[in-house]
């Protein structure tokens, strides 16, 4: 009896044990954490569709090494509400890739011993060779895309994530492409902006210039007073027209930044 | 003797068994704190006016580079959490240009006195890596501070909000306004954007109680506002 029970005891200790299994990642998987060299962990990149619209992101990629093989990637855009969480990790199975493509819901879409084209619940990833995007080519691309016809976790449809370069591509519910773009698209979209604003400052001060010509004081009855009189009128209708243009000034400044254009004629010109 | 062991081994295996199950063991919570607290989630006042959002409601905005776009109230949900705060967390979000807004309020379940009940409420705004705190403009209001800026007389509140009391956006003049400074998420070379701090930016959210987010500024020089006249 004894025999028995210690047997049985040897089984259910050994069943319990850990689990001797060697971690792995399946061969697709493995591809994209070997693409750490040459990849710009912390960096800077720009997205932009064919009109006007471009934003600002920040990417970040911890490849980890030694006990732990892994990726992990997140990027998240200045403005808008691109945010990307991916993460390649090995394991007992052969490894999974979890994502996540909402800035404020926390959902997982987690793909188990992804060999591509994978499918999970509608969502789906695939690799391709590359990606021609305007002049450029990036290379070795895995390909996310969301489901049509059922509840969607993102708030994109899809991303294309270069295994070399982070996110090179988004497509937002409504089909629309955002695209990379070098850091110069940027850079003249802000410099447009703030050549506007120079551009409608320099009409409101030529107004407001145009306002205090037009009325500098006029000749004053100096018969009858003395010369502190005179001097104090003189500057206090000085300071009215100043005050004047420096309101009308503002008014037509604040028109425009409110989107307001036909405000200027409430301007008291 | 035979009896002991086959007592024994029941015993044994028992214990073997729970053993096995090879999983933490979960106990019940000794104490609930939402015993003690409100069993009413619902928020009034300031929170719960913002806006007047309702799930489902559309409403249009306008980006300074010409897209005429519609934020739509996908979430809006109430609860208390563990230390007894009300939160009331409402989403706005856009398809295209892609923008999600979350909005958490959050106010104490008690007070000292009404003062306190005014200034208690404050709604923290998630825009991109923006993040905007706002207070209760009737609270501003009447602990303004008069500073001269550029000569001219403005109303400050702490040091990331200016009451402005009347804004005129896309034709329509709003009152009871107040403008947020905002602040930029950081991040370090070793983690990324969650649970993460602020620093100062130029960004601006404009907002009232009444019709809520008017106006949000960016650092690269664009801006969105509401558009209610839905003018191009």
């Amino acid at each position: 009896m004894k025999k028995i029970f210690l047997l049985a005891l040897g089984t259910l200790l050994f069943a319990c044990s850990d689990n001797e299994e060697k971690i792995s990642l399946t061969h697709d998987m493995q591809i994209m954490l070997d693409a750490e060299k040459g990849f710009s962990k912390d960096s800077v990149i720009y997205l932009a569709d064919s009109v006007k619209f471009v934003d600002k992101l920040t990417q970040i990629a911890h490849f980890e090494q030694d006990n732990q093989t892994g990726l992990s990637y997140t990027v998240k855009a200045m403005s808008s509400a691109i945010d990307i969480r991916l993460e390649v990790y090995p394991n007992f199975h052969g490894g999974s890739i979890f994502i996540q493509c909402h800035p404020h819901q926390n959902k997982t879409i987690e793909f188990d011993e992804p060999v591509f084209p994978a499918k999970k619940q509608g969502y789906t990833l695939q690799f391709k060779d590359s990606l021609k995007i305007a002049d450029s080519t990036y290379y070795d691309i895995l390909e996310f895309k969301t489901p049509v016809d059922s509840v969607n976790a993102c708030n994109i449809s899809a991303f294309y994530y270069g295994i070399h370069d982070g996110i090179v591509k988004v497509i937002s519910k409504n089909g629309v492409q955002l695209n990379r773009v070098p850091a110069k698209v940027y850079e003249d979209a802000e410099n447009r902006r703030a050549k506007e604003r120079a551009q409608i400052d320099s009409i409101a001060q030529a107004v407001a210039d145009s306002i205090i010509k037009a009325n500098t004081p006029a000749a004053i009855d100096t018969s009858k007073k003395d010369s502190t009189d005179i001097t104090d009128e003189i500057n206090k209708k000085t300071q009215e027209i100043l005050d004047l243009a420096d309101s009308i000034k503002n008014c037509i400044k604040n028109a425009y930044s409110s989107g307001s254009l036909s405000a200027i004629k409430d301007c008291k010109i | 003797m035979t009896k002991f062991n086959s007592k024994l081994l029941t015993l044994a295996c028992t214990t073997l068994a729970l053993l096995c199950a090879c999983g933490e063991f979960e106990t019940q919570p000794i104490d609930s704190n939402s015993q003690r607290c409100s069993d009413n989630s619902k928020i009034t006042g300031f929170l719960a006016d913002f806006g007047g959002y309702k799930k489902g409601q559309s409403i249009p905005f306008k980006h300074s580079d010409g897209y005429l776009f519609s934020l739509m109230v996908t979430d809006r949900q109430n609860y208390i959490d563990e230390l007894c705060q009300k939160h009331l967390n409402t989403s706005l979000e856009s398809p295209y240009p892609i923008y999600s807004l979350l909005l958490s309020g959050k106010t104490n379940t008690f007070y000292y006195d009404e003062k306190d009940k005014q200034n208690s409420g404050l709604i923290e705004v998630d825009f991109g890596q923006y993040r905007f705190s706002l207070r209760n403009p009737n609270a501003l209001k009447n602990t303004l501070i008069a500073t001269k800026v550029n000569g001219k007389d403005t109303m400050f509140y702490g040091i990331d909000s200016s009451y402005i009391d009347t804004i005129k956006i896309n034709d329509v003049m709003y009152t009871g306004v107040v403008v947020s400074r905002g602040g930029k998420l950081t991040h370090t070379s070793n983690t990324d954007f969650q649970n993460s701090n602020t620093v100062a930016s130029d960004a601006k959210l404009y907002y009232n109680t009444k019709k809520g987010i008017l106006k949000i500024e960016m650092e690269d020089g664009s801006h969105i506002s509401i558009n209610e006249k839905g003018g191009k």
